[in-house]
């Protein structure tokens, strides 16, 4: 791929104030949601049972609001390549580059690599302010004890797999509203609707569901009807995966 | 130059293009006419590569338009004059396009001067009028300094002062020698514009030829006298085989008899004449007589 596609995708990426407001919401909710559990943990620790301190989850509690953060990073990928399509640009677009898949490709790497900074950068501070509160009252941790790095960095890992995800929607759907639509079906609806199986089949199926795989590859602690987290990480990027090899089949075989 | 070979569009049970077969040559200004959903977008888009023909090619400079190897330096299209995100600056916009299409940066200062809008270059897209958006998508097909350039109704929206402008851009192109195509469903606007004219209808060819040529063809040959005398002009008229109509308090319409001829009449029996001239059909009632099969036939199409 040429830098070419990278550098023009920067540039569209960069230059419509859509993207800051995101990535300003999408630090917000974090954080807030962050520093709120963070705090209410730390008043409570005290007087907390063992059997509750010990089920306390120091890394994803407080990292609860990505759950809402995916979404908005979500929405902005999605946008990147359907606002193409509902405003005329993509023609524009495609007669500049003709070969499709790699103005695709171009537009995937520069929004997961944004993705990727972003949610480094917000949920790494995240981390650090919850548990420098936490640390006063007890239950929190560093990123040296075990398990704590690699739960942090599977939840930037799983942004980056909602941004890739997101992005092929957009390109496999070219409508905002129906790609967004999909976009939380597969992230909030598939899990609900596995949740409500009967028993012997949601013992075997929930595991798959996209949203438990995320709290699976995030968690401290091992958690029924789940894979490990390393296996639900990758389960999360297949589900990227298999979108974006979608995306790519489609696009060069359809009118724009 | 833009060659188009019996190119065939369809869009589930829509023929949109139906065999069109033309060539766009360089060095004049080639007006792409035809009523609304006659095919013209389609056209333009399968040249662009951007849908695949069901049959037929279409080659610009010999080439498919998927192998052209830098595409924005050989060809500049404007397709819709809407196709810009509404939040970003006239400047990022082209800037995206120059970089992606390998074109050097400073083309982008460039083009928004000789489109005028410097001014706006750093005010977001979403803020301009049709008329701006049009020089904005003008603009982009500029940037590469393309030997190719193709307008889908570039001036829509424009007032009369930006409808001179596009008018004389479109000349002065062909006049350095480019290859210019533009489409257009007004045959007056046409007239002014272009040399030369592609007409369709319903996706299929119904003239291709220069625009003094199709007049030629297809007026009617109809002359215009005023006399304070039109009642005995006309008798006379008549007698030498001319078709007459009255128009207005003093006008006749004449058909069957040359200029020359009526003025001749006319002085050999004393008849004073106060205006004659030779009326040419407007292009406009060519062209609508030109189509009305094709427009009928898919109003027909629309109404079941
Ligand atoms: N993407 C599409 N899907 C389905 N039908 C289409 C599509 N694009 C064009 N058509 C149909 O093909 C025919 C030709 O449309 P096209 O837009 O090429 O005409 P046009 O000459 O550009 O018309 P106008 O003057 O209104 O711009 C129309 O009947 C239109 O409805
Ligand atoms: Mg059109």
């Amino acid at each position: 791929m040429g830098t070419e596609l990278l550098k023009a995708e920067w540039i569209k990426l960069r230059s419509v104030r859509s993207t800051y407001l995101s990535l300003a919401a999408a630090a917000a909710l974090v954080i807030i949601v962050a520093l709120s559990v963070a705090g209410t943990t730390a008043d409570n620790w005290p007087t907390m049972s063992p059997r509750d301190r010990s089920s306390f989850d120091p890394v994803s509690a407080p990292l609860f609001g990505a759950l809402f953060a995916q979404l908005v990073i979500g929405v902005l990928a999605v946008l990147v390549v359907s606002s193409e399509y509902s405003t005329g640009l993509i023609r524009t677009t495609f007669a500049v580059t003709p070969q499709r898949r790699k103005v695709l490709l171009a537009k995937v790497t520069v929004t997961t690599a944004l993705a990727l900074a972003a949610g480094a950068v917000i949920l790494g501070a995240a981390f650090l302010l919850s548990q420098a509160v936490m640390a006063h009252g007890h239950g929190g941790v560093s990123l040296g004890d075990p398990g704590v790095l690699r739960a942090v960095g599977y939840a930037v890992l799983y942004l980056v797999a909602v941004t890739v995800l997101a992005t092929s929607l957009g390109a496999i759907l070219r409508s905002t509203a129906g790609a967004i639509a999909v976009l939380f079906t597969l992230v909030f609806l598939v899990p609900q609707v596995l949740d409500h199986l009967p028993q012997e089949l949601r013992h075997h199926l929930m595991r798959f569901g996209l949203q438990r795989a995320a709290a699976a590859a995030v968690s401290l602690h091992p958690q029924a009807d789940t894979f490990s987290p390393t296996v639900s990480i990758l389960l999360c990027a297949g589900y990227a995966a298999v979108a974006l090899a979608l995306a790519l089949f489609l696009i060069g075989r359809r009118d724009a | 130059m833009i060659e188009v070979t019996e190119l065939t569009k369809r869009f589930g049970r829509v023929t949109a293009v139906d065999g069109l077969t033309f060539t766009v040559r360089p060095g004049r200004v080639t007006g792409f006419l035809g009523p609304n959903g006659s095919g013209k977008s389609t056209t333009l888009r399968a040249i662009l590569g951007l849908e695949a023909p069901d049959r037929g090619t279409a080659l610009v400079g010999g080439l498919p338009y998927r192998d052209l190897r830098h595409p924005l330096h050989q060809v500049g299209a404007l397709l819709d004059a809407g196709a810009v995100h509404p939040g970003r600056s006239a400047r990022a916009h082209l800037m995206a396009l120059a970089v992606a299409g390998r074109v050097g940066r400073r083309r982008v200062g460039e083009v928004l001067e000789q489109v005028g809008l410097g001014q706006v270059a750093d005010q977001r897209a979403g803020g301009f009028s049709l008329g701006m958006r049009q020089r904005l998508g003008i603009a982009a097909a500029l940037l590469g300094d393309p030997p190719v350039v193709m307008f889908d109704e570039p001036v829509n929206g424009l007032d009369p002062e930006g409808i001179r402008w596009v008018r004389q851009l479109m000349k002065s192109l062909a006049a350095e020698g480019r290859t210019v195509l533009v489409s257009s469903h007004l045959m007056s606007e046409m007239a002014l514009t272009a040399d030369h004219l592609v007409v369709i209808g319903r996706g299929r060819l119904i003239a291709d030829t220069g625009v003094k040529a199709f007049l030629a063809e297809h007026g009617t040959g109809q002359v215009q006298v005023r006399s304070p005398a039109r009642g005995s002009l006309a008798g006379v008229l008549r007698e030498h085989g001319a078709g007459v109509e009255y128009q207005g308090s003093q006008e006749l319409l004449v058909t069957g008899l040359t200029v020359d001829r009526i003025g001749d009449l006319a002085a050999r029996n004393g008849l004073p004449v106060h205006e004659l001239a030779a009326r040419q059909a407007s292009l406009e009632d060519v062209f609508m007589n030109l189509t009305r099969d094709s427009v009928e036939y898919q109003g027909m199409c629309d109404g079941n």
